[in-house]
C-alpha cells in the first residue's frame, strides 16, 4: 500500500515541479532585460581603475555583441561603429578617457518577432560622465535589435531614434 | 493604561470609523494616482537647456491634458517624449507647420520676419539653412541658447512626441 502511494506521490510531485519549473522560467523578455542590465553594469565606471580592469570591462560588455553588430549613434559627430571588435576598442578608449560613467534606463519595451528569433528594445537611456571632473550629462531614446543564437541573445544593431531632428 | 494610550494611537491613525477612513484614504490614492498620473505631471528639471527661465533642478508640473483639444502654440513650453514619460525634453516651441525658420547670428527668423525673443537672456550666434515645417512639425529649442547649436537638443519633432505643456 506504502509503496503504491509513493509510486504515485513521486511523479505527481516531479510533474508539479516542473510544471512550476516551467512557470517561473524566465521568459525571452527577461532574458534581454538581464542581459541588458548587466551590458550597463559592465559598460557603468566609478572612479579609476587599472588598463586590465578598463579592458576586461570592455571585453565583458563587447561580449554581448554580435561579432557583425552595428552602432549608429547619430549625435554629435559620434559615428558608426561596425563590428564587434572596434566596439571593444571604443569602450576601452571611452573607459580611459572617462572619470566616471553612470547609466539609466527608462521606459524599456521589448518586442520579441513571432519566430522567437530576433527582438525590438526600445528605452531612454540617460548616460552621466564626468570627464576632467567636469560633469556632462546627455539623454537618448535608443532601439537595440536582438538576435538569439545558440549562446542566447547577442546585440545585432544598436542605434538613436530622433525624439528632436537636428537643424543644420 | 497602555491599553488606553494603544487605544488614543489607533484611534489617532484611523480614526473613530475605521471602514470610512479606509475608503476615504482609498479614494483619496485613486484621486492622487488619477491627476498625477494623467493630468498634472510633477517634473523635476535636469539640466540647463530652459536657463534663466526654469532652473536646473526645480520642481514643476507639466499638463498632460494640455493639447486634449488645442495644438501647441507658439511661445509654449512643451515636454517631448522620448521612449516614454519617465524622461522627457523640455523645450519651447518656437514656430508650429508650415511656418519657415531659420537662425541667423542666433537670432530668429520666422517667414521672413524677426521674432523677438524676451525670453532669451543667454544668447549665443545659432546659423542654420531655413526650413518649412511640415504637417505636424514643431521647431523647438531651450532658451539657453549659449551652448553651440551641435551641443543643444533643438530642432523638429513632431504633433504626436508633445505630451503637455509645462503648466507651472
Amino acid at each position: 500500500m506504502v509503496k503504491t502511494r509513493i509510486l504515485v506521490a513521486v511523479p505527481a510531485v516531479l510533474a508539479v515541479a516542473v510544471g512550476i519549473g516551467w512557470l517561473l522560467r524566465p521568459t525571452d523578455e527577461a532574458r534581454i532585460r538581464r542581459a541588458l542590465a548587466d551590458l550597463v553594469a559592465a559598460v557603468g565606471k566609478d572612479g579609476p581603475e587599472s588598463p586590465v580592469g578598463a579592458a576586461r570591462r570592455a571585453e565583458r560588455a563587447s561580449g554581448w555583441f554580435l561579432p557583425d553588430c552595428e552602432v549608429r549613434i547619430e549625435r554629435a559627430g559620434f559615428g558608426t561603429v561596425a563590428t564587434r571588435g572596434e566596439l571593444r576598442q571604443a569602450i576601452f578608449q571611452a573607459r580611459a578617457a572617462l572619470d566616471s560613467i553612470r547609466i539609466g534606463l527608462y521606459d524599456p519595451s521589448v518586442t520579441v518577432s513571432a519566430d522567437r528569433a530576433s527582438a525590438v528594445h526600445g528605452f531612454t537611456v540617460r548616460a552621466e560622465v564626468r570627464h576632467r571632473g567636469d560633469p556632462e550629462s546627455a539623454v537618448q531614446e535608443v532601439r537595440i535589435e536582438w538576435r538569439r543564437t545558440p549562446d542566447g541573445w547577442r546585440i545585432r544593431s544598436v542605434s538613436t531614434v530622433e525624439g528632436i531632428r537636428e537643424i543644420r | 493604561m497602555h491599553r488606553e494610550g494603544m487605544a488614543a494611537w489607533s484611534r489617532w491613525v484611523v480614526g473613530s470609523r475605521p471602514r470610512r477612513t479606509l475608503v476615504r484614504t482609498a479614494v483619496l490614492a485613486g484621486v492622487c494616482l488619477g491627476v498625477f498620473g494623467f493630468v498634472l505631471r510633477p517634473v523635476r528639471v535636469r539640466g540647463i537647456s530652459m536657463e534663466p527661465t526654469i532652473h536646473d533642478g526645480a520642481f514643476r508640473f507639466g499638463l498632460l491634458t494640455a493639447y486634449a483639444f488645442a495644438e501647441p502654440g507658439e511661445g509654449d513650453i512643451v515636454m517631448v517624449r522620448l521612449a516614454g514619460r519617465s524622461v522627457m525634453y523640455l523645450k519651447r516651441v518656437l514656430a508650429v507647420p508650415g511656418r519657415r525658420v531659420q537662425f541667423r547670428a542666433g537670432e530668429l527668423w520666422i517667414d521672413g520676419v524677426l521674432r523677438p525673443e524676451p525670453y532669451v537672456r543667454l544668447a549665443g550666434t545659432w546659423q542654420t539653412e531655413p526650413i518649412r515645417l511640415g504637417e505636424g512639425e514643431y521647431l523647438v529649442a531651450g532658451d539657453n541658447r549659449s551652448a553651440p547649436l551641435s551641443r543643444h537638443m533643438a530642432g523638429v519633432t513632431t504633433r504626436d512626441r508633445i505630451e503637455g505643456r509645462l503648466a507651472w
